[in-house]
């Protein structure tokens, strides 16, 4: 009777701290959706609408026309998308050069990437303002799509090759001896059978591309290619914040990254995890 | 001739191994797949880096006008001369060792919690990452409303138990807890993760044999549970030790380093020395020396890194 009691007491626990947990997690996001549907009023009503009143758009409707936000948003879009298409094509081949073939200076290159993915970007951000500065590259998408392919290739590479490993060999054998070769048996062969690296390398370089801000602050500074990230300061002026249309901007810039997560968190999880813990 | 014995046999279309291996050859085809991914890098990474190597032993300045070499004087300027630089670094410090354990501490309880399967586990498990795919300039302001002394979300809840609010971004100590519950928001996802994930590959049988031992459950948790996870746990710290000698959006945007620089970081610091102080020099020495910090407090988490599971 007693352990009856117990086991209940602990799975109430269990519960409700879970619920705690949940609230303290999703309720500042919640509180931004929120935020971004009330009307101007609402916003700075004390003491503070919990669920609105009135809904509204109003402030996404000035988020795009008082401040560029289809603008910003496309920016954003284009340099990720970019960058994991770019991210996956030279990240594919090389991940499974590193899982597949034994070559002089594979480990040393190897070493190299993974130190590559500690520094920290600042370092390299200065003399990268320097050169795009002489090579006027600065502002363009091209000097965006470039730093972040570059960054997010020791990680793309670093999963691919895991990815790759765990194909078994036959079915790469017996497609050689089909007669193909190696770009054959990559693209037909192993590459499909890897599809889930892809979507984890593909999905990380997008969040980190799609998030980044030291960067894009650096290398941008004209809506040419402000991304959406740098975009969120056009809300903090000088005697005010536009709390209302930031927050609308804030919960955009938040779909793709939820879209994504909900779509394939098998993916985001493996992506995220992997190298760190085994199986 | 031996062709002609191949041709009988059917294996007309065998040639006999080249011996000489040409560029396109098959010995080659590695170098050939890494090859863009080499030139990227190394264009994009690691020529920067170099050059940032060098910058630090320069004064490349705006009060200079022309770039000198100066040695090791930016080095010796940081690291005695700076009080800012003093002052920042135990920021960053105190920044770290806070937040650190507290993501932990959170992480695992949620790893443990998330360990059981239980009823719509993956949809609660997906709900927990959330704030790790935010952008952290993102989670930065949206602290900041939140932290807004007459409009924010916690002071109104304070209101609502007649607590007075509090100026959570502008009275000290406030500000750096401020950013460290921020901070700790964000990441802890992440540490949860990777323990769960460490968790979720632990084998039974050590923990059956214990429990026919008659072991409670902290003592397995003890002794079972915390030493298989040393290599998760130590590869964890790592990441999240590099990270926070490179945080810079959350700072950014929620205090801008101040009040009086009280929650001024590395990062943050190393921004302002070189886009408004414009001292390239000066800054790049500075990120030099954060890397060769974080690396020290990374050494005592390598060994437990590399050590594998049993299995």
């Amino acid at each position: 009777m007693k352990r009856r009691i117990l086991n209940i007491f602990y799975r109430i626990l269990f519960y409700a701290s879970t619920f705690g947990l949940l609230f303290i997690t999703l309720g500042p996001i919640i509180w931004l959706l929120l935020t971004s549907l009330k009307p101007e009023t609402a916003v700075f009503a004390t003491p503070p609408q919990w669920i609105p009143k009135d809904v509204t758009l109003s402030n996404y409707a000035e988020a795009f026309k008082q401040y560029s936000v289809g603008r910003l948003f496309i920016n954003s879009m284009g340099v990720s998308l970019s960058v994991v298409v770019l991210n996956v094509l030279i990240g594919t081949p090389a991940g499974y050069a590193f899982a597949r073939f034994r070559f002089k200076g594979d480990n040393a290159f190897f070493i190299v990437l993974l130190l590559v993915r500690m520094i920290p970007m600042i370092s390299v951000l200065l003399p990268l303002f320097i050169m795009f500065s002489t090579l006027h590259l600065l502002d363009t998408w091209l000097a965006l799509i470039l730093v972040h392919t570059a960054a997010k290739l020791p990680v793309t590479i670093w999963l691919m090759r895991g990815f790759f490993r765990e194909i078994p060999r036959e079915i790469e054998e017996s497609a050689k001896i089909d007669g193909c070769s190696v770009l054959q048996t990559l693209r037909r062969v192993a590459f499909p059978l890897a599809a889930p690296g892809v979507g984890a390398a593909a999905i990380m370089a997008f969040i980190f591309t799609w998030n980044d801000l030291l960067t894009a602050t650096i290398l941008t500074s004209t809506m040419a290619s402000r991304p959406m990230t740098v975009g969120l300061m056009n809300f903090i002026m000088q005697f005010r914040i536009a709390w209302g249309p930031m927050t609308a901007a804030g919960t955009l810039m938040l779909i793709p990254a939820v879209v994504f997560c909900l779509w394939a968190e098998r993916y985001l999880i493996r992506g995220l995890t992997f190298g760190a813990v085994k199986g | 001739m031996p062709t002609e014995l191949v041709k009988q046999m059917g294996f007309g279309d065998l040639k006999p191994a080249r011996r000489k291996l040409s560029f396109f050859g098959e010995h080659y085809v590695p170098f050939w797949l890494v090859l863009l991914a080499v030139i990227t890098i190394a264009v994009i990474l690691i020529y920067p880096l170099i050059y940032s190597i060098y910058l630090s032993f320069m004064d490349m300045s705006l009060g200079r006008g022309t770039t000198i070499f100066v040695g090791i004087r930016n080095y010796s300027d940081i690291l005695f001369d700076d009080p800012i630089f003093r002052k920042v670094l135990g920021n960053n410090m105190v920044f770290m060792i806070i937040s650190l354990t507290s993501e932990f501490l959170l992480g695992f309880a949620l790893a443990l919690l998330l360990n059981r399967p239980f009823r719509g586990r993956r949809f609660v498990r997906v709900l927990f990452l959330l704030p790790m795919l935010a952008a952290p300039v993102l989670v930065g302001t949206n602290f900041r409303w939140i932290f807004n002394s007459q409009f924010g979300l916690l002071n109104a809840i304070l209101r609502v138990f007649n607590l007075p609010g509090v100026a959570w971004l502008v009275k000290s100590p406030w500000p750096m807890a401020s950013i460290i519950v921020a901070e700790v928001w964000q990441y802890t996802p992440f540490t949860t993760l990777l323990l769960l994930a460490g968790l979720q590959s632990l084998p039974d049988t050590p923990f059956e044999a214990a429990k026919i031992d008659g072991a409670s459950w902290w003592q397995q948790f003890r002794y079972i549970t915390l030493p298989l996870l040393v290599p998760v746990i130590s590869i964890t710290a790592i990441l999240r030790i590099v990270d926070k000698f490179r945080i810079f959006d959350i700072v950014y945007v929620m205090t801008l380093g101040g009040p009086a620089r009280t929650t001024d970081l590395l990062p943050t610091y190393t921004y302002e020395v070189a886009f408004s102080q414009v001292r390239f020099g000066y800054a790049a020495a500075i990120s030099w020396i954060t890397l060769m910090l974080s690396l020290v407090f990374l050494i005592p988490f390598i060994k437990g890194a590399l050590a594998r599971s049993f299995d």
